[in-house]
C-alpha cells in the first residue's frame, strides 16, 4: 500500500530527476536514465516479492526479455518505437505467464529455484541464439529512432515511460487486488478459505511483474542501443534482490529508496573501488544482520518511536 | 561418431569423473540442507578457497606429490576455519529467521569471498599441475586415459560410501540424522543442537574445499569458478532431491552424463539443455530422485 | 541491547549514505590530452591487459618527458574491460561522459571492441583498437571513427593458409571460443584454404571454459590430420596441461592463432609445450629487426624490470605512439573530427619501421613474427626458430 507520506516521497524524487537536465551536465542525465530504468526494474519485481510474497531468483528474465525483443524489432524487422516496445512488453507479459504457470505451482524453495532456473534458460538462449540474439558478443548497433538518439529526448522519454508506470503500479497497490496480494502473503490459506483463487492471483501478479520487468530492459536496450545475455544472468536478479531488500519489501516506495541508495554507492564507489562485488556483499550482510526489513521501515520505526504502538502503515 | 567404441568409452570416463567431481561438494551441499535447511549458495565459493589454496601452496612448495596433498589438506583446513568463524558469528543468528535471509546470508558470501579471491590472487587465471604420481595416462589396452581422472572416477565412490558409513553406523551419524528429522525434540534430549549445526556446518565446507582443490588440477582456478560451479551443484540436489546422500550421487553421475554427451550431441546448446533438465525435474517431481516429498506444492 | 543494534545499523547505514555527496568533476582548466584505456585485466587471459600496460605507459612516459604533444600531456585513465562486453560498454559511456576523455584506447577483446565501437560511433569519438583482430571491426561494422592496429582477421587468414599449405595438412579442423575473435578467423581461413585441404568440423566452447576434457577427445577422434587453434593465453596453457596425458599432441599437429608465440605461454608450459607447433606473436623480445627495436627491448627491459618482458606491451607503445602523432599533426584543434583526419593516412616511426594508417580502411596491419615454437640449446623455455616477419 502507498501511505500519503510515501506518496509526497514519490513526487518529491520524480521532481528532483526532473530537475537534472537543468543542471546542463549530460552526465547527469545519464545517470538520471540509468537510476529511473532500476528504480521500474525494482518495482516490478516487488510486486511479485514483497507484494503477495513470491521470492523470485530468475526476475532478470524478463528485463532481458523486452530489451531483446524491442531492438531485435526495431532492427531485425523494422518495426517503429511505437510497435516495438508494445510488442516486447506483451512478449515479456506473455513468457511470464508461461512460465509463471510453472513455478507458481510451487512453494518457497522451490518456487525461486525454479525462476532461477527459467532465467538462466534465458540466459542460455540469448548466448546460443547468435542468429537472432548476436550471441555472447551481445546485440550492439540496434537501430534506435532517431529522435531517442538526443541525450536529453531518452531523459524525458524514460522520466514519461517510468512515471507513468509507477503511478499504475501505485494505483495497483492501493487497489483491491493489491490488498488481496498482501492477505494472500500474510496467510494464503486463511486468503484461500476466504475464496480467493491463491494460485491464480499468483501468476497474475508473476505476469505484472514479468510485464513491468519487460518495460524497464526495454528502455535499456533503448539506452545502451542494444543488449547482452548477461542481463539475464542471475547476478542481475540478485542485483536487483538486494535493491527491493535494501529499501523494504513491504513498502512500495521500498525499492525507489533502495535503488537510490544502491545506485549512488555504486556510483561513487566503483569508479575509485575496483571491487565493488565485496562492497555490494557487504552492504547485504548488513541489510541481513542489522535491517532485514529494509531502510523505509527502519526509518518508519524511527518516526513512530515513543508513540504508542499502532500500525505504522507500511505495507 | 558414436561407431567408435573407443571414442564412446572414453566419453564415458569423461562422464564419470566430470560426475564424481561434482559429487564431491554436491554431496556436502545436500548434508547441509538435510540438517540445517539452508541452500548454500556459498557452497561453490568454499570449493574455490580449496582450488586457491592448493595453487598457493604448490607455488610455495613447488610441484610434487608431497606439496599436492599437503594444498588440498591446507585447503580444507584454512576453510574450515573460516566456516567456523562465519558460522559462530553470523550464521548461527539467522537460524531463527526467515530462509530467505540464511540465503542471502550466503549469496552475500559469494560476493564477498570473490573479491577477497582476486584480491589476494589478482584478477587472472591459474592453474594447478596435476600431482606427479597421477599425471601420466593409464593404458587401458584399446585406450590411454589420464590417470588422475580415473582417481576422480574410484574416489567419488569412496566418498559416498564413506559418508553412507559415517551416517548410517556412527553416533554422529544418528543424531545428524535426528537432528534432519525433529531438531525440537533433538534438544529436548540434552544434545545441544547449535553445535550439531555448527560442525555440519564446517565439516561440510571442509569437504567442498577439498572437492575444489582436488577439482583445480582438472580445470583452472579463477575468481568466478565458485559462482560457475553452484548452479551445477543446485542441478545436481534438486535432480537427486534435496537432503538425500545417493540422490546426490545418481544426479552427479547424471550431470556429467548430460554434459557430456550433451555437448557432443548439442555441441553449445548443451547449456540450454541442462536449465532444461532440471526445469522438468521441478515439474515433475521437484522433490527429485530420491528426495522426501515435503510440502513443497501450494 | 536490541535498541543498541538498531541505532549502530542505522549509524552505518548513514555513513554509508553521507557517501553520497557524488563528487562532480570540476571542469578542467589545463587540458591535458586524455586517453581513457578500456584494459583487459580479469578472466582467462588478464596476462594480456598486465603485459599492454607498461607498453602504454613507457610511450606515455617518453612522450610526455620530450614535452607532451604541442606543450600538453598525456593522461591515462584505465578501466578493466573484463572480456565482457556489456561491462566494456558501460565503462565506456563512463569514460567518455564522465571523465571526458578526448580518444578510447582498447578494449583488447575482439567481441568487446566490438561493441565499444558502437559507443564510439554514436558519441563521436576516436577509438583506436591496439590488439583485436576480428577484421568486423574496420569492416562490416567499421566507421568514421574506428582504428585498428592490429592485422585483420581475412590478413591472418591468408598467412595460416600458406602455413598449412606448407605443412602438407590435408584435413583440418577447428577449434577456439565462441566469440568473434575466432569465428571471424575460420570464416576467413575457409575462404583462403586451396581445394585440397577439407575442412573437417569446428570445434567451440562458451568463452571463459576451462574444462577442455570432452573436447580433447573429440578432437582424438577427429579425422582431421591438423587442429587449427584459437584458444589463447590461459585457456591455451589449461588445454595443453589437460591434454598431455590423453596424447593429443601426439596424434594430431597443431597450428595456432592467439599470440600463442609470445614468451609468456612457452615459459609457463616449458617443456610440455607442442614441440614445433606453428604459431605467432606479436613481439619476441630475444628477437631484435630494427634499431628502434633493439631501443624499445632495451627502454622495456628497463622499465619492467626484466629482459623477457610480456609481447603485448608493443601494441600498447605503438597504439600510443599513433595517438599522439595524429594529436601533433592535428595541432590546436584535438576534436574528434579533427583527430580522425590527422589519423588517416599517418606513418609513424614505430620499433617495427615505418607503418601506415590506411586512409580508406583505417587498418595499420600491423606484422607479426610466425615460425614453429622449439626447443632451443641452453633454455628450458621454447622459443621460435625460424622467426619470420609476415606483413
Amino acid at each position: 500500500m502507498c501511505t500519503p507520506w510515501q506518496t509526497r516521497f514519490l513526487l518529491a524524487f520524480f521532481a528532483v530527476i526532473a530537475a537534472l537536465p537543468l543542471l546542463g551536465m549530460p552526465h547527469l542525465m545519464d545517470r538520471g536514465v540509468q537510476i529511473l530504468i532500476l528504480c521500474l526494474f525494482a518495482l516490478s519485481l516487488n510486486v511479485l516479492t514483497g507484494q503477495i510474497g513470491s521470492v523470485s531468483f530468475g526476475h532478470a528474465a524478463f528485463y532481458a526479455i523486452g530489451g531483446y525483443a524491442c531492438v531485435i524489432l526495431m532492427t531485425r524487422l523494422g518495426a517503429p518505437l511505437w510497435v516495438a516496445m508494445p510488442a516486447a512488453i506483451a512478449l515479456g507479459a506473455l513468457c511470464a505467464l508461461v512460465i509463471g504457470y510453472f513455478c507458481v505451482r510451487l512453494n518457497d524453495i522451490y518456487f525461486a529455484m525454479l525462476t532461477l532456473a527459467f532465467s538462466m534458460l534465458v540466459w542460455a538462449i540469448a548466448h546460443k541464439w547468435k542468429d537472432v540474439t548476436g550471441g555472447g558478443d551481445g546485440f550492439v548497433g540496434a537501430k534506435i529512432p532517431d529522435l531517442l538518439r538526443d541525450r536529453t529526448a531518452m531523459f524525458w522519454f524514460t522520466f514519461a515511460v517510468v512515471g507513468l508506470c509507477t503511478f499504475a503500479l501505485r494505483m495497483l497497490s492501493n487497489s483491491t487486488m493489491g490488498r488481496t496480494f498482501i492477505a494472500i502473503r500474510e496467510n494464503a490459506t486463511r486468503a484461500a478459505f476466504i475464496g480467493v483463487n491463491v494460485r491464480r492471483m499468483r501468476l497474475l501478479a508473476f505476469v505484472i511483474a514479468g510485464a513491468f520487468g519487460a518495460v524497464a530492459g526495454s528502455l535499456m536496450s533503448l539506452y545502451i542501443h542494444g543488449m547482452f545475455p548477461e542481463s539475464a544472468f542471475w547476478s542481475e536478479s540478485g542485483r536487483v534482490m538486494i535493491v527491493v531488500l535494501l529499501g523494504g519489501m513491504h513498502a512500495f516506495i521500498g525499492p525507489i529508496v533502495g535503488a537510490i541508495v544502491l545506485f549512488l554507492l555504486e556510483v561513487s564507489t566503483a569508479k575509485h573501488f575496483e571491487y565493488w562485488p565485496f562492497v555490494l556483499g557487504l552492504i547485504l550482510l548488513a541489510i541481513v544482520m542489522i535491517a532485514p526489513e529494509g531502510l523505509v521501515a527502519r526509518l518508519a520505526s524511527l518516526r513512530t518511536r515513543g508513540l504508542p504502538r499502532q500500525e505504522s502503515g507500511h505495507a | 561418431m558414436f561407431s567408435n567404441p573407443t571414442f564412446v568409452a572414453m566419453q564415458v570416463l569423461n562422464s564419470l569423473s566430470l560426475g564424481m567431481n561434482l559429487f564431491i561438494i554436491a554431496s556436502s551441499l545436500t548434508l547441509i540442507y538435510g540438517v540445517l535447511r539452508i541452500i548454500n549458495f556459498a557452497h561453490g565459493a568454499f570449493y574455490m578457497v580449496g582450488a586457491y589454496m592448493l595453487v598457493q601452496v604448490l607455488t610455495w612448495m613447488g610441484t610434487s606429490n608431497l606439496s599436492f596433498w599437503a594444498g588440498v589438506l591446507a585447503g580444507g583446513a584454512v576453510m574450515g576455519a573460516v566456516a567456523w568463524l562465519l558460522e559462530r558469528f553470523f550464521l548461527s543468528r539467522l537460524y531463527d529467521k526467515e530462509h530467505l535471509l540464511q540465503l542471502l546470508f550466503t549469496f552475500a558470501l559469494v560476493l564477498m569471498m570473490g573479491d577477497v579471491m582476486r584480491m589476494v590472487w589478482g584478477k587472472g587465471q591459474l592453474s594447478a599441475d596435476y600431482p606427479p604420481a597421477l599425471s601420466g595416462a593409464v593404458n587401458l589396452g584399446f585406450m590411454q586415459y589420464p590417470a588422475y581422472l580415473l582417481f576422480l572416477c574410484v574416489l567419488g565412490p569412496l566418498v559416498a560410501v564413506g559418508l553412507w558409513l559415517g551416517i548410517e553406523r556412527t553416533r554422529w551419524g544418528r543424531i545428524l540424522r535426528a537432528a534432519r528429522l525433529d531438531r525440537e525434540m533433538l534438544g529436548a534430549l540434552g544434545i545441544d543442537v547449535k553445535r550439531v549445526f555448527s560442525v555440519i556446518f564446517v565439516i561440510a565446507a571442509v569437504m567442498a574445499a577439498i572437492g575444489g582443490a582436488l577439482a583445480a588440477p582438472r580445470a583452472s582456478v579463477e575468481s568466478e569458478m565458485g559462482a560457475l560451479i553452484i548452479m551445477d551443484c543446485f542441478i545436481i540436489v534438486i535432480m537427486g532431491g534435496l537432503g538425500s546422500l545417493w540422490g546426490a550421487f545418481i544426479g552427479a553421475i547424471g550431470l556429467g552424463f548430460i554434459t557430456v554427451f550433451g555437448t557432443l550431441l548439442l555441441e553449445e546448446w548443451e547449456i540450454a539443455l541442462v536449465y532444461l533438465v532440471m526445469i522438468a525435474v521441478l515439474f515433475v517431481r521437484p522433490w527429485g530422485l530420491l528426495g522426501k516429498p515435503e510440502v513443497e506444492r501450494v | 541491547m536490541l535498541k543498541k543494534l538498531n541505532r549502530a545499523g542505522l549509524a552505518a547505514i548513514a555513513a554509508a549514505t553521507a557517501l553520497l555527496v557524488a563528487p562532480v568533476h570540476a571542469q578542467q582548466a589545463k587540458p591535458p590530452i586524455k586517453i581513457g584505456f578500456l584494459n583487459l585485466l580479469s578472466g582467462v587471459s588478464a596476462e594480456l591487459g598486465a603485459g599492454m600496460a607498461p607498453g602504454v605507459k613507457l610511450a606515455m612516459d617518453e612522450i610526455n618527458a620530450a614535452g607532451g604533444v604541442n606543450g600538453r600531456k598525456l593522461e591515462i585513465v584505465t578501466r578493466d574491460e573484463q572480456l565482457k562486453p556489456d561491462v566494456a560498454v558501460a565503462l565506456a559511456r563512463e569514460l567518455i561522459t564522465a571523465e571526458k576523455v578526448d580518444v578510447l584506447l582498447g578494449p583488447l577483446g575482439s567481441n568487446t571492441a566490438l561493441a565499444v565501437s558502437e559507443v564510439a560511433r554514436e558519441n563521436k569519438i576516436l577509438n583506436f583498437s591496439p590488439s583485436a583482430s576480428a577484421d568486423a571491426i574496420t569492416g562490416a561494422k567499421g566507421h568514421k571513427y574506428i582504428f585498428q592496429l592490429s592485422s585483420t582477421s581475412d590478413m591472418d587468414a591468408k598467412r595460416f593458409a600458406s602455413i598449412l599449405k606448407r605443412q602438407g595438412a590435408k584435413k583440418v579442423c577447428f577449434t577456439g571460443w565462441d566469440y568473434a575473435y575466432s569465428t571471424d578467423l575460420f570464416t576467413n581461413l575457409r575462404k583462403e584454404l586451396p581445394a585440397d585441404i577439407q575442412v573437417t568440423r569446428e570445434y567451440l566452447l562458451k568463452l571463459g571454459t576451462s574444462d577442455y576434457n570432452t573436447l580433447i577427445s573429440q578432437l582424438m577422434a577427429d579425422p582431421c590430420d591438423t587442429v587449427m587453434n584459437m584458444f589463447f593465453s590461459g585457456g591455451f596453457i589449461s588445454l595443453v596441461k589437460q591434454a598431455e596425458p590423453f596424447g593429443l599432441f601426439k596424434a594430431k599437429k597443431f597450428v595456432s592463432g592467439g599470440n600463442n608465440g609470445d614468451y609468456n605461454i612457452a615459459e609457463a608450459l616449458k617443456d610440455k609445450f607442442p614441440e614445433g607447433m606453428w604459431t605467432f606473436s606479436n613481439d619476441l623480445w630475444y628477437l631484435d629487426t630494427t634499431p628502434e627495436m633493439k631501443r624499445y627491448h632495451e627502454a622495456m627491459a628497463k622499465a619492467t624490470g626484466r629482459k623477457d618482458f610480456h609481447a603485448f606491451g608493443l601494441y600498447g607503445y605503438m597504439a600510443v605512439q599513433f595517438i599522439a602523432e595524429a594529436a601533433r599533426k592535428a595541432g590546436n584543434n584535438t576534436s574528434s573530427d579533427a583527430l580522425v583526419a590527422a589519423m588517416e593516412g599517418l606513418t609513424v616511426n614505430t620499433p617495427m619501421g615505418p607503418l601506415t594508417v590506411d586512409a580508406k580502411t583505417h587498418r595499420v596491419g600491423k606484422p607479426a613474427f610466425y615460425g614453429p615454437i622449439v626447443t632451443v640449446p641452453g633454455s628450458d623455455i621454447k622459443r621460435m626458430q625460424p622467426a619470420e616477419l609476415m606483413r
